[in-house]
């Protein structure tokens, strides 16, 4: 799979690295380009499986927290993966073995305490980061919003790279174990849930992004987004696509300005509440479009 | 027929007549400045009257003739504004006037790491440490439901309400029919006028280098701002039928906001950076921006936005102005709030063309060490408004922010003979504080396009008589929203500027309704049993953050009906709860809050009255909400991933200064004559951390970016 929203370029030191309170764990991954491999080799390849998903997701987590605060439609969707990550990872510790698996370098054996399901949930892990990813290549295409900075590249680089390595290490695996089909349900699956997520994001911007006269288009807007919200079959999803609300919705959110805040965060807050909402049912319809 | 026409008028005119609101009379003091022929200095002792929303007559009295003045006008509501066991009558101001206010996070603590360090906003903005103090601490906001952002919003109009603000600007929503008025709001005036707009950033770093790199060596060839975008669009986009005169019109911007088609009609390689992102978003603004302000079927008021905020010397502050200059957006009635990095030889220029200041010291100096150049600004003819920005580093309204102010000039502490412009060469306080009074009044009136009264006869349309209003101003025509304050001394300014604390404030009439004040006031006012008492008290709420925990686990549903839910338990877990008073103000008379109804209007709000109890209208309840969600919800408390629990609130602030030690101290600490004080040492702070932690390198790299 294609590893990231764009081509990893050299990792700098963040710019306000000196005032910036990252954990030190953080500040060390985005220091250098040689740590990319290091942090790679000693957390993301190797290993028990169940750490590298805590460590992905420690990953994300460091991602999620330089990401702004406000105004960027990646951060929705680094926070869903994080969510993603962290159910499979409690999922996992319950299981017997995880924790203390033994192989320290891990091939998938059919002789592990409950196989196929642990490698089942680490494969949504895999297919939610493959739903991120592909969001994120969306958005970039759009060339309407800012490219990310060079440590969240490096962060989406190394998420990339360790879902991926996961992934190769599957094709060792049986197809009575984990087939195509599993593989699929998975991506869907991920697809509802980051739409869902999208749609969750977009209620509670709707408001704040219409005026009070137009009270009649958000009640419309928001039943809409309410059943997405819940939705979790591809034939309704495909039966929505063509219905009049939904070419309603598109029609008044196509054309959506920037906010005029005065909160302050003033631009950040105005790019949220379009992205939110503009942009969060953008990404909805592309999912839904591209629903396995 | 006729007979039938002429009982349903009868009957009309009678019903009419019950509906009528009496005409509201203060008899009181007020400054000389409102009566022609009188010293400026002087107080006038005279009368207000309000109908329809506006002053209707203003006057002299003297003391002999008030018993036959009461009897002329004995169909009215009249107070005299003398309180029990006082010699001298209060005095009437015109409600004050904030055009400078952040209104999400004014029921947060002062922001303790804030000492000076920063020079510019960005830089703050950026680091993490703020992101915890505050948003880390507002989160949950608007995710648990309109019932806390409604209390967030209503809390920062009582804030200023208690300190004489009758006029707010800031993100407002939810506040229709509750306490005082909001800046851009339409219906706050009787106007014609196209409401204020207020968007915090005009000038946007990240997006503006299009601007600087692509269109300023146009733009200096001697094009517009138009032009010059016209023509890069017609090299990257030929198709594109856009001209210097149709490129900020509707039909254009929709091309332009079709994200698809635009990015299909331009070429798709060698673009200028964030060529697409420019045009899609950004210009679509900056048009929308210049078509407010030519729209000649609905006047424009004014726009309000950040500009340069920083200190003076940092390089990209500089360059904000002259990026304003690139779009063309130097127009008559645009403000800018800070302004601080405009360069001084700019200073004639923003007088020549209108353009006002708001000044918000207080922030200045905590965020960044420095401040605007007053005087100077001041000397140039600049209209000067003062802002209180926001509670986190700011002051909770301009009766406080015009104390620091005033400490700020008479200090000077960079010897910039500020007394001496500020008090146009006389040297004397009261000379100042009369300045300082106009930025409160009738300089952000007139910056924001209401400060001109205009007549009207048609009594249908504008029953008021007026079909514009004024606002800073005790006059015929102006809104009938004043302030009443005690009598402290000689001169009505000093008694404002210098004096009055919430303590003083004794009476706050919106468009003619009293809304709060002394409750004697109120009494006489016919308004007995029509309130609520204030203050409400802090102490008891802070303790809640550290019980946050055993009270109730962080929601795990994502859904807005879910955390409505959430916090509809939330707030009824603490029902039984009684938050002890502890009152540190002992005002010599008890304040209170005239009962509003807007709850029952708003179906949201009612619905959440019905299950909680709280209602939003009531102080006490406002301020029990919010203190529930803010001490224990906020991201800091609760969320193990994000939360910093070290930044977790140590205290809920209270309304009333008086009430708030934190806020208190930080205010009398900051600026002091004739000792150090917070201010130096901020400022040696500061070049200690620049020299030892290289502070500082964020802004210079923005400003490199915008290097000439």
């Amino acid at each position: 799979m294609s590893i990231l929203f764009y081509s990893c370029s050299s990792v700098q030191t963040h710019p306000e690295a000196h005032i910036v309170e990252v954990d030190s764990y953080a500040r060390n991954l985005a220091a250098e380009d040689d740590r990319f491999d290091n942090y790679f080799e000693n957390y993301l390849q190797r290993g028990n499986f169940f750490e590298r998903l805590k460590n992905i997701k420690l990953v994300a987590q460091s991602l999620y927290g330089v990401l702004p605060e406000q105004g960027d439609a990646r951060k929705r969707l680094v926070g869903q993966f994080i969510d993603d990550v962290q159910k499979q990872v409690v999922v996992l510790a319950r299981m017997d073995g995880s924790a203390d698996d033994p192989y320290s370098y891990w091939i998938p054996s059919e002789s592990l305490p409950k196989f196929k399901e642990k490698i089942d949930r680490i494969g949504k892990v895999v297919q939610s980061g493959r739903v991120m990813e592909k969001l994120g290549i969306y958005l970039s295409a759009s060339k309407v919003l800012n490219k990310p900075s060079a440590t969240e590249d490096f962060y989406l680089h190394l998420i990339a790279k360790a879902l991926s390595e996961i992934d190769l290490q599957f094709k060792d695996v049986s197809v009575a174990v984990y087939s195509v089909e599993d593989r699929e349900t998975n991506y869907r699956e991920a697809q509802f849930a980051y739409a869902q997520d999208l749609a969750i994001k977009a209620r509670m911007n709707l408001k704040r992004v219409f005026s009070k006269e137009q009270k009649q288009i958000v009640e419309r807007i928001d039943q809409l987004l309410l059943k997405i919200q819940s939705e979790d079959s591809t034939a309704s999803v495909k039966t929505m696509l063509k219905s009049g609300d939904w070419a309603f919705t598109k029609t008044n959110l196509a054309n959506l300005n920037l906010q005029k805040s005065t909160d302050v965060d003033g631009i950040n807050d105005e790019f949220e509440r379009t992205i939110s909402t503009k942009f969060g049912f953008e990404m909805i319809q592309y999912l839904y479009e591209n629903i396995l | 027929m006729k007979i039938l026409l002429l009982f349903f008028t009868l009957i009309f005119s009678i019903f009419s007549e019950a509906q009528e609101i009496k005409p509201l009379v203060l008899i009181g003091q007020m400054p000389g400045r409102y009566f022609a022929g009188t010293d400026a200095h002087a107080y006038v002792f005279g009368y207000v009257e309000i109908q329809n929303r506006v002053i209707q007559k203003i006057g002299q009295l003297k003391a002999e003739d008030l018993q036959s003045f009461q009897k002329e006008n004995q169909n009215k509501k009249i107070i005299q504004l003398k309180r029990a066991g006082q010699s001298t009558y209060d005095v009437i101001y015109p409600g004050l006037i904030d055009l400078h206010k952040h209104t999400k996070q004014n029921n947060l603590p002062i922001w303790g790491e804030a000492e000076g360090q920063f020079a510019n906003r960005f830089e703050w903005r950026d680091w993490p440490n703020y992101k915890f103090a505050v948003s880390g601490n507002m989160n949950p906001w608007v995710d648990y439901a309109r019932a806390v952002e409604c209390a967030t919003y209503r809390w920062s109009e009582l804030q200023v309400m208690v300190l004489g603000t009758t006029y707010l600007q800031g993100p407002s929503s939810c506040v229709s029919n509750f306490s005082i008025q909001r800046v851009e709001d339409a219906d706050s005036y009787i106007s014609q006028k196209s409401s204020v707009q207020a968007p915090t950033d005009l000038v946007i770093p990240e997006d503006m280098q299009f601007v600087w790199t692509s269109l300023r060596p146009l733009i200096q060839t001697g094009k517009s701002y138009e032009q010059a975008l016209t023509q890069t669009i017609k090299k990257y986009c030929p198709t594109i039928d856009v001209t210097a005169a149709n490129i900020n019109s509707p039909e254009m911007l929709k091309i332009f906001k079709d994200q698809d088609k635009l990015v299909s009609l331009c070429q798709k390689e060698d673009l200028p950076t964030k060529f697409i992102r420019y045009i899609y978003w950004i210009h679509p603004t900056i048009a929308g921006r210049k078509n407010y302000f030519l729209n000649k079927k609905n006047p424009p008021s004014a726009i309000i936005a950040h500009l340069a905020e920083g200190r003076r010397d940092d390089e990209y502050n500089q360059k904000e102005y002259e990026i304003v200059k690139l779009l063309g957006l130097d127009m008559p009635q645009m403000n800018f709030v800070h302004g601080v990095g405009i360069p001084q030889k700019d200073y004639p220029e923003l007088a020549k063309k209108d353009i006002g200041l708001i000044w918000s010291p207080f922030s200045n100096l905590i965020l960044y060490s420095q401040t605007l150049d007053v005087g100077a600004a001041f000397k140039a003819g600049v209209r000067l408004a003062i802002g209180s920005d926001w509670v986190p580093t700011g002051t909770k309204s301009v009766l406080e922010e015009v104390k620091v102010a005033r400490n700020y000039i008479i200090k000077d502490v960079d010897g910039e003979k500020l007394q001496q412009v500020l008090s146009s060469e006389t040297n004397k306080f009261e000379k100042i504080d009369e300045e300082l009074f106009k930025m409160m009044t009738e300089n952000p009136a007139k910056m924001i396009g209401h400060s001109e009264v205009v007549k009207s006869t048609d009594l249908k349309t504008n029953p008021s008589g007026y079909s514009e209003t004024a606002i800073g101003t005790l006059s015929p025509g102006a809104m009938g929203s004043v302030i009443i304050a005690s009598y402290q001394d000689v001169n009505p300014y000093t008694n404002l500027v210098k004096f009055t604390t919430e303590k003083d404030i004794n009476l706050v009439v919106i468009d003619g309704r009293p809304i709060y004040g002394n409750h004697t006031y109120l009494d006489q006012l016919g308004l007995a049993s029509q309130y609520e008492i204030l203050p409400v008290d802090s102490d008891d709420y802070s303790s809640l953050g550290a019980n946050a925990n055993t009270e109730m686990q962080m929601p795990t549903g994502k859904t807005p009906e879910y955390k409505y839910e959430y916090l509809i338990k939330l707030v009824n877990s603490f029902a039984s709860k009684v938050f002890k008073k502890t009152d540190r103000c002992q005002f010599t008379e008890e304040k209170a809050m005239v009962y509003h109804s807007s709850v029952e209007a708003d179906e949201d709000l009612k619905a959440f009255k019905a299950k909680t109890n709280i209602n939003l209208d009531r102080v006490t309840d406002i301020t029990r909400i919010l203190a529930i969600n803010i001490m224990t919800q906020n991201r800091n408390k609760i969320d193990p991933v994000e939360g910093k629990p070290k930044f977790s609130l140590k205290y809920f602030p209270a309304l009333y200064t008086c009430n708030d030690t934190y806020h208190s101290k930080r205010m009398s600490d900051f600026i002091k004559i004739g000792t150090d004080d917070v201010f130096q040492s901020n400022r040696k702070y500061r070049d200690n951390i620049i020299q030892k932690q290289n502070l500082g390198r964020g802004p210079k790299e923005l400003a490199r970016k915008y290097s000439n």
